[in-house]
C-alpha cells in the first residue's frame, strides 16, 4: 500500500485521433483528487472538450485508459459514465425548456424510473439547492430561468444522481460577472464535500482565482500541471503559447498604437442609425425592447452592457429588419427605415455577427467556399439569376485568410468541420468584406482564446478606424470598457443609462445591469456623477418607470 | 488496467460506408421482411420474387411498361425532392399530378383544333401550372401563415381528387360515354407520340429532361444556391436577407409543376382521355423515390426505376401468385422503413457522435 492519497480518477496515456487525422488528445496523464478543483486550461481546439467527452463516454479513446477509485473502467456511454460517478455540467445545457426543474431533474435521477414522485423529488432539489446556498423553484419551467439558473439545475442533476466528480465544460461563458463569484463558491462547496471537480477554461483569470491544481493542454498535449501556488499569469502564458510567441499583451495591439485611445472621430456626426423609442416584441411575445433611444455615429463603438437577455438579441434584430418595432421609429443616414426589410439593412451597410455564428450564419454541409457567398449581393452575384461568380468569392478568401490568419484546411471542406472559433472568424472575415457601415458584433470574444480576442479587438477598432459605426454587445464588462467609446446599460429591455466608457464604474454598470442600481435619481449622489457628466453625442439618459 | 482497444470498424462497418451498400443491406431487409410476410399469407417468397422479376424484367412487354410506369415516378419524385431541398416536405404530389392532368385536359379539349407543334406545347404547360397552383396553394399557406406543408399538401390530395371526380362527371363528362364519368377523348394532335408499337413515349424524354433542368437548377444557379441556403439554415437565410418565405412559395410551385406534368402526361400518353384513378398511388411512390434518392437528382432515376419494376411485377404477381397486386405496396413500405433505419446503422461501437 502507498501512502501517498489515491486519485479519485487517474488518466493514463489517453490518445484520440479524429477521421482525417487530427490528433486531439495524445499520452494524456491526468489525476484528480477528491476535495481539489483541477483547472484544464488550452486555448480552442486544445483539446481540452475531447477529453471530457472521452471520459464522459461519448467517445473511446483509441488508446489509454481511465481509473477511478484505483479500479480501471471503460466508459463506454454517458448513462455508464453517470452510473460510476461521472458528472458534466456542459457548455450548453441539456436541459429540456419545456419541462419544469423537476421533470428536467427526474431524467437524470436512476431512481425514477417508472413512477415519478414529484413531491419527493421537488424536496430533495430544494434540500441539494439550500445546501449550496441556491434558490431554486423545483416547479418553474426551464425556460423561464436565466442562464445563470440553468447552469445551478444542471449541478443539483448531476448531484442527485450520485455524482463523485464533475466536469465543468467552460461554465463561466453564460454566466453574469457577478454570477462567477457564486460559482467559485459552488466550487468550494463541492470540495468541502468532497467531490472532485475538473474546470474547463480558455481564461487565466478564472483559473487563477478558483483552481487548486492547473493542466495546461496545447494542440492535444499537456505542457505542464502545476500547484495554483506556482502558477503565476506569466508562467501560463508561457506553456500556453510557449516562450517565443507568447500573445500581444492586452491593451497594445497594432492598431491601438495608431489611434487615439478614444475616437472622436464620430463627434460631430450626424448618427448612422437612430432609434426612437423603440418598442419590439421577443421571442414570447411580451416586449423584448420598451422604449429605447439609441443613436449611433460613425467612428464609434457602442458597447451594449447588460446580462444576457435584457434586449440585446431583439435590438440587434431590429437593426438588421429581422424583428419589426410594434413601435417607434428607426432612422438609417436620416432615412425612415422602421419598415425596411433585412436586404435593405444589409445594402445600406448593416453587417451582424451574431452570438451564436455556427447556428445563425452558415449553413452546414455547405462549404466554406459556398458559405462565404452567403449574403452578398454585390460581389459574388453575376448580372441575372444564373450563377454565382466562385472566382470573386475566392479572391475574397484569399484576402481574408491572409489578414485574419485563418488556418482552412481546404476551401471545399464542409463548413461544419472547421471549430467554433474557426467559423466565428470567419462569419466576421465575410462581413468585414462587405466593408459595412454598421457592424453588429455579439459577444465576439465569448469561447475564443486570447489571441483571438486580441485579433477582434483589433478588428473592431480597425472598423472604427475607418468610420464604421460598431454595436458591440459583451458579457465582459473590462473588455467594454476598454473598447467602447460610450457604453449604454440595457436591464430589461430598457437602456437604464448612457456612459463615456472611460468614465464608466464597473460596479456601479454591475449593479445597472441587474437591476439593482437605484433608478437614476438626478441628484448628485456619488453614483450618478459617474454617469450624468460622461454622456455624449444624443444623450439618453433614461429613468426607469 | 485495461487498454482501450482502437477502435477498428469491421468489416461490415466499412461495407455500411457506401452508400449504395447500404442501399443494398437495407433492400435485403425489406425483401426479407417481406418474404415473412408472404410466408405467413401461405405463398412461396421465392416463386413471388421470380415472379416479379419474370413479369417485369423477363420480357419486352415488361420492359415497355417500366418505362411507362418511371415517368410519373420520377416526375412525381422531383415533385418531393426539389421542396426537401427547401427543408420542405411535399406529400401532395398525388394530388398535384390530379389538378395537372385537368388542366392538361382542358387545354387539350379546348384548342383541339390547332396542330401537335403547338398544341403539345400549350398541354404540356397547362398540366405544369395545374400542378404548380395546387402545390403553390400549400406553398402560400406555409410562407403566409404558417401552415405546415406535410399536412395541407396531404389533404390537399383528397380534394383534388373530388375536384377531378366533380369534372369527370359534369362539365367535361362525354357526351357519348353512355354516362361513364370520363372526359371525350384527345384528339390525336394532344396525345404524346409513342416509341414504335410499344406503350413507352416520349414522356420519358421529358422525365429525364427534368431531371436535368432540376440538377442545373441547384448546382448552378444562384437560385438553387439560395433555395439550398434557405433550406440549410433559414435563420441565417433570413440573416443574409434572403426573403424566405418567397422562396418555400417558389419551391413547392415548382415541385407541384413537375407533379402536374406526370398528371399531363398519364392523360396525354398513356389514357388519352381524363377519368377517375388516373395516377392514383404515383405521388406516394414518387415520394418514396426520392426518399430513397436522398433527394438528389440523378440518383432519383434509378431509384424511381428499381420501384418501376416492383409495382410491374407487383401486377404479375396477382396472377401468378394469386395475392393481390397491391401486396407489393407492403413491400414498398418495407424498404422505406428499412433505409430510414439504416441511414445511421452502426454494428459496432455504441455512440459516434463529434
Amino acid at each position: 500500500m502507498s501512502t501517498a492519497p489515491r486519485p479519485l480518477l487517474a488518466l493514463r496515456g489517453i490518445t484520440k485521433t479524429f477521421p482525417g487525422g487530427v490528433v486531439a488528445n495524445e499520452e494524456i496523464d491526468l489525476d484528480l483528487f477528491a476535495g481539489e478543483v483541477h483547472a484544464i486550461l488550452g486555448e480552442n481546439g486544445a483539446g481540452k472538450s475531447t477529453l471530457m467527452k472521452t471520459l464522459y463516454g461519448f467517445h473511446r479513446p483509441d488508446a489509454g485508459s481511465i481509473e477511478l477509485d484505483g479500479k480501471p473502467v471503460e466508459i463506454h456511454s454517458p448513462e455508464q459514465g453517470k452510473r460510476l460517478g461521472v458528472g458534466m455540467v456542459f457548455q450548453s445545457f441539456m436541459l429540456i425548456p419545456a419541462l419544469s426543474v423537476v421533470e428536467n431533474v427526474a431524467l437524470a435521477v436512476p431512481d425514477s424510473r417508472i413512477l415519478l414522485n414529484k413531491g419527493r423529488l421537488a424536496a430533495r432539489i430544494k434540500e441539494v439547492a439550500a445546501r449550496y446556498g441556491f434558490s431554486v423553484d423545483p416547479s418553474a419551467l426551464i425556460w423561464q430561468l436565466s442562464p445563470g439558473d440553468q447552469q445551478k439545475v444542471e449541478i443539483v442533476k448531476t448531484l442527485l444522481a450520485d455524482a463523485r466528480l464533475l466536469i465543468f465544460d467552460e461554465p463561466t461563458s453564460v454566466l453574469a460577472p457577478h454570477e462567477v463569484d457564486g460559482l467559485y463558491q459552488v466550487f468550494d462547496r463541492l470540495k468541502a464535500d468532497g467531490l472532485g471537480v475538473v474546470f474547463i477554461t480558455h481564461k487565466m483569470r478564472e483559473v487563477l482565482s478558483c483552481a487548486d491544481r492547473i493542466t495546461v493542454l496545447t494542440r492535444g498535449r499537456i505542457t505542464g500541471t502545476m500547484l495554483r501556488a506556482e502558477a503565476t499569469e506569466r508562467n501560463l502564458v508561457q506553456m500556453i503559447f510557449g516562450r517565443d510567441n507568447a500573445p500581444p499583451t492586452e491593451g497594445e495591439p497594432i492598431a491601438a498604437a495608431t489611434l487615439p485611445a478614444e475616437a472622436t472621430a464620430g463627434v460631430g456626426l450626424p448618427p448612422f442609425v437612430e432609434l426612437r423609442d423603440v418598442v419590439a416584441a421577443d421571442d414570447r411575445g411580451g416586449n423584448g425592447l420598451k422604449h429605447v433611444s439609441l443613436a449611433i455615429t460613425p467612428g464609434e463603438i457602442l458597447g451594449i452592457a447588460g446580462v444576457s437577455g435584457s434586449g440585446q438579441k431583439e435590438l440587434g434584430d431590429v437593426l438588421m429588419g429581422l424583428r419589426r418595432p410594434r413601435a417607434g421609429t428607426v432612422l438609417v443616414d436620416g432615412v425612415d427605415a422602421t419598415r425596411w426589410s433585412t436586404r435593405q439593412f444589409l445594402k445600406a451597410g448593416v453587417a451582424s455577427v451574431p452570438e451564436d455564428p455556427v447556428a445563425a450564419s452558415v449553413v452546414a454541409g455547405m462549404s466554406v467556399l459556398q458559405n462565404l457567398a452567403l449574403g452578398d449581393h454585390n460581389v459574388a452575384h453575376r448580372p441575372g439569376w444564373l450563377g454565382i461568380d466562385w472566382h470573386a468569392v475566392q479572391h475574397a478568401l484569399d484576402w481574408l485568410t491572409a489578414k485574419f490568419h485563418l488556418r482552412l484546411p481546404r476551401m471545399d471542406v464542409p463548413v461544419q468541420t472547421l471549430s467554433g472559433g474557426n467559423v466565428q472568424r470567419m462569419v466576421f472575415a465575410r462581413e468585414l468584406s462587405r466593408r459595412p457601415r454598421l457592424l453588429l458584433a455579439y459577444y465576439p470574444s465569448r469561447g475564443i482564446d486570447v489571441h483571438g480576442v486580441a485579433a477582434v479587438h483589433e478588428v473592431l477598432r480597425a472598423c472604427r478606424a475607418e468610420g464604421a459605426a460598431v454595436l458591440f454587445v459583451s458579457e465582459d464588462l473590462e473588455e467594454l470598457v476598454e473598447l467602447s467609446d460610450r457604453l449604454a446599460v440595457m436591464y430589461h429591455g430598457e437602456i437604464v443609462a448612457t456612459m463615456a466608457a472611460a468614465h464608466a464604474d464597473l460596479s456601479h454598470v454591475g449593479l445597472l445591469m441587474t437591476g439593482g442600481a437605484a433608478p437614476l435619481v438626478l441628484s448628485p449622489s456619488k453614483e450618478t456623477n459617474d454617469v450624468l457628466p460622461a454622456m455624449t453625442g444624443p444623450a439618453e439618459l433614461r429613468v426607469p418607470a | 488496467m485495461i487498454i482501450a482497444t482502437p477502435a477498428a470498424s469491421p468489416l461490415l462497418d466499412r461495407v455500411l460506408d457506401h452508400a449504395i451498400m447500404r442501399m443494398l443491406v437495407s433492400l435485403l431487409i425489406a425483401g426479407t421482411l417481406f418474404a415473412a410476410i408472404l410466408l405467413l399469407l401461405g405463398t412461396n417468397p421465392l416463386d413471388a420474387y421470380a415472379a416479379i422479376f419474370r413479369g417485369s424484367l423477363g420480357d419486352s412487354y415488361g420492359w415497355s411498361e417500366i418505362l411507362v410506369k418511371v415517368v410519373p415516378f420520377i416526375l412525381c419524385a422531383i415533385a418531393a425532392a426539389l421542396p426537401a431541398q427547401l427543408g420542405m416536405i411535399n406529400v401532395g404530389a398525388e394530388g398535384q399530378l390530379q389538378i395537372g392532368a385537368l388542366t392538361a385536359t382542358m387545354a387539350a379539349l379546348a384548342f383541339s383544333g390547332l396542330a401537335a407543334p403547338v398544341l403539345l406545347p400549350i398541354v404540356i404547360v397547362a398540366g405544369f401550372l395545374g400542378g404548380a397552383l395546387w402545390g403553390g396553394v400549400a406553398g402560400a399557406l406555409r410562407s403566409g401563415p404558417g401552415l405546415n406543408e406535410a399536412i395541407s399538401t396531404l389533404l390537399l390530395n383528397y380534394v383534388a381528387l373530388r375536384i377531378v371526380d366533380s369534372f369527370t362527371h359534369g362539365l367535361l363528362k362525354d357526351p357519348a360515354s353512355f354516362n361513364w364519368p370520363f372526359s371525350p377523348p384527345f384528339v390525336d394532335a394532344a396525345r404524346l407520340p409513342t416509341f414504335g408499337d410499344s406503350r413507352a413515349h416520349a414522356g420519358l424524354l421529358l422525365a429525364l429532361a427534368a431531371i436535368g433542368i432540376v440538377w442545373l437548377l441547384l448546382n448552378r444557379t444562384r437560385w438553387g444556391y439560395e433555395m439550398r441556403v434557405v433550406g440549410g439554415n433559414p435563420e441565417a437565410a433570413r440573416r443574409s436577407g434572403l426573403r424566405v418565405g418567397r422562396y418555400l412559395l417558389i419551391g413547392m410551385l415548382l415541385g407541384g409543376g413537375f407533379a402536374g406534368l406526370a398528371g399531363m402526361i398519364e392523360v396525354s400518353a398513356v389514357n388519352g382521355r381524363l377519368q377517375p384513378g388516373i395516377g392514383v398511388g404515383f405521388g406516394y411512390v414518387g415520394f418514396l423515390a426520392s426518399w430513397l434518392a436522398g433527394s438528389r437528382p440523378f440518383a432519383i432515376i434509378p431509384m424511381a426505376t428499381l420501384l418501376a419494376i416492383i409495382a410491374v411485377g407487383g401486377e404479375v404477381l396477382q396472377i401468378s401468385a394469386k395475392i393481390p397486386s397491391s401486396s407489393v405496396n407492403v413491400l414498398m413500405a418495407l424498404i422505406l422503413f428499412a433505409v430510414l433505419a439504416t441511414r445511421t446503422l452502426r454494428l459496432s461501437g455504441r455512440l459516434h457522435r463529434a
